[in-house]
């Protein structure tokens, strides 16, 4: 027979058990954490800008941070054979590349997409419209240098729209805005979805590069898309747009229709924390602004998932 | 107590036995076939966009086993310098190099994507390809109508070839090869490149079939200082292009201080080909029962490779 002092402990010990299970249900739900999360635009090397962590070391941290994917973004090179090594080097976390129509990968360059396609491990997934070589940010900045053009006297150019054709029939692939104007990126979403394609993304939509209005964002997220705001721009002592207003971009546009990346990578001074804790940071400082565990949940795992045409 | 007959009559006989055994081993060292020390230039591996037989980290690992200094990774459609970079990371001890062609998957004739390669983290994209798969002289060849990126027009290399050319000539690290284009293009080429004061110059497997020079060619692309690779492939392929004695014929007539043996294996063929390592030395082992001295060979496998990417050999 159990004596009297085990007994009672057996008694209490069920008791707690239940209060801890009764506290455990909502808090697993309510905790703002990385597990399943996809950060979809990581800066890292090897890259030809310097770069705060190589993609390998990136992909190991983000996996101990019980991060689910990845996706590489360099302005200048194609990653799908880079994505293909990091997964090699560090299993178990879903790393993806892509393609920038920049005028180091030809501009608009539906070979270069092409090839990218036929890769080995077909990690190249996402084609990103031209970013540093974009015309609408030297236009903004009166810096000009050779670019690459999408559009002209309001329309986009021919070779875009057989670039949109080449991806609508490649469903595996996620077409994104890149560094292009809002209103060239409003253009764009609306022939990607005429012609049939079925993820796309708004690079950075909350980025001064970009800086769609929100009734550009609704729009877009009307046409299908998602809007991809990146933890970056709201960081450090100056951001160039504050939580608050980010958050108000989640609460106007709607949390279903956004993807929150970071766009880290880069080397700054002050330095920024490494992407998975930049990540947490954006999400921990949106909480504090009033967005929900629900829908920080959707906008870092939920949606780049299916931004992807992976199933969340 | 003192030995018995046979064993001293043995051991008086062991005693020329070794002394043969030493003379015999003198020489060995420096006439054996080996491929310590050797880089392969021309090297195709994945991740590719067209399968092949292994990949590069793989494929680093055994080179390095089997005593090689280097690699350098070739993709027709990919600029290799990061992937350089990562096989480094991942097999230290072998120089592993990257490069990028001039076809239309990276913008055909662009110099942009050439910079940016030069940035790449680690400094390993070094090699420069003309338009290799994309060329005009290859599409022909094939029998295509196009499109093709061209590096000429009514024998004269076009301008966005000659600014590349100065661009290159400015980057000492970089070596140019002319990939696909043709002979008589490539003579052009290297005359050019010479004159605005390239260092490293290439002829890529000269003697394929779809270059195709003549022995006078490669004589004067040598004497202007451009290095003629020869790939074993064009000999151990399934169809074989050429003979050994076409390969002797050629080093013979050039001589062997301005040619480069690499391999150009990596596709996925039947019968299998053997791994790069192994195709460079049955290509060394081949040429060498046909009379190339262990001495040219080294040259050819290990000096020349090393002075043309700027390496001490």
């Amino acid at each position: 027979m159990p004596s009297r002092l085990s007994r009672l402990l057996i008694r209490n010990l069920k008791w707690m058990s239940i209060s801890l299970f009764l506290l455990a249900v909502p808090a697993r739900g309510q905790e703002i954490n990385l597990k399943g999360a996809i950060d979809f635009h990581v800066h890292s090397s090897p890259d030809s800008t310097p770069r705060s962590i190589d993609a390998d070391d990136l992909a190991r941290l983000a996996k101990e941070n019980g991060m689910r994917g990845l996706v590489l973004k360099s302005h200048h090179e194609d990653t799908a054979a880079l994505a293909y090594m990091v997964r090699k080097m560090v299993p178990g976390i879903e790393i993806f590349g892509g393609i920038t129509m920049d005028l180091s990968n030809g501009g608009i360059n539906i070979e270069a997409v092409k090839w990218m396609t036929m890769m080995k491990g077909g990690l190249g997934r996402v084609v990103w419209m031209p970013t540093f070589d974009a015309e609408s940010p030297m236009r903004k900045s009166g810096h000009m240098a050779p670019f690459v053009p999408v559009s002209k006297d309001g329309k986009l150019l021919p070779n875009v729209l057989e670039l949109l054709d080449f991806i609508a029939q490649h469903h595996e692939l996620v077409l994104e805005t890149g560094h292009i104007s809002p209103e060239e990126g409003l253009m764009l979403i609306h022939e990607a979805r005429q012609r049939g394609i079925m993820h796309l993304v708004v690079t950075h939509a909350n980025n001064p590069l970009v800086d769609m209005s929100i009734p550009q964002m609704k729009q877009a997220a009307g046409e299908g898309a998602f809007l991809e705001l990146d933890a970056n721009v709201g960081w450090g002592p100056k951001p160039q747009k504050t939580y608050a207003e980010c958050a108000d971009m989640v609460r106007q546009v709607g949390a279903k229709y956004i993807i929150i990346g970071t766009d880290f990578g880069s080397m700054q001074t002050p330095p920024r924390p490494l992407h998975p804790q930049g990540m947490l940071d954006f999400m921990n400082a949106l909480h504090a602004q009033g967005i929900s565990v629900d829908d920080l949940n959707t906008m870092t795992k939920t949606n780049p998932a299916l931004a992807l045409g992976l199933t969340p | 107590m003192m030995p018995s007959k046979l064993p001293r009559a043995l051991m008086s006989k062991l005693k020329w036995m070794w002394i043969c055994l030493l003379l015999l081993a003198v020489p060995a060292p420096g006439q054996e076939i080996n491929l310590k020390g050797a880089i392969d230039f021309h090297v195709h591996s994945s991740p590719d966009s067209t399968p092949r037989s292994i990949d590069a980290d793989d494929l680093a690992r055994l080179a390095k086993q089997m005593g090689m200094r280097g690699l350098v990774l070739k993709s027709h459609h990919e600029d290799t310098a990061a992937l350089a970079y990562m096989v480094r990371k991942e097999v230290p001890g072998i120089e592993i190099f990257g490069g990028i062609t001039m076809d239309m998957s990276n913008g055909g004739i662009n110099i942009e994507a050439v910079k940016w390669m030069t940035m790449m983290k680690g400094g390993l994209g070094r090699v420069v390809w003309l338009p290799t798969n994309d060329s005009e002289n290859h599409v022909k060849l094939r029998g295509e109508k196009g499109p093709w990126v061209s590096v000429s027009k009514d024998g004269k290399l076009l301008p966005g070839v000659l600014e590349l050319l100065d661009y290159i000539a400015q980057h000492k690290e970089l070596t140019l090869e002319t990939g696909h284009v043709s002979a008589a293009e490539g003579m052009m080429v290297i005359h050019e490149a010479r004159q605005r004061g390239i260092a490293h110059i290439v002829v890529t497997h000269a003697n394929n079939l779809i270059i195709n020079m003549t022995i006078p060619q490669m004589q004067e692309a040598a004497k202007q200082g451009a290095y003629l690779e020869l790939d074993a492939i064009g000999s151990f392929a399934a169809k074989p292009q050429l003979t050994i004695d076409d390969f002797v014929n050629v080093i013979r007539q050039v001589g062997a201080q301005h040619c480069i043996l690499a391999t150009d294996y990596g596709s996925l063929q039947t019968p299998p080909l053997p791994m790069h390592p192994q195709g460079l030395l049955d290509f060394m082992n081949a040429l060498h029962a046909k009379g190339i001295s262990v001495e040219d060979l080294n040259l050819m496998t290990k000096t020349n490779p090393a002075l043309a990417l700027g390496l001490t050999p």
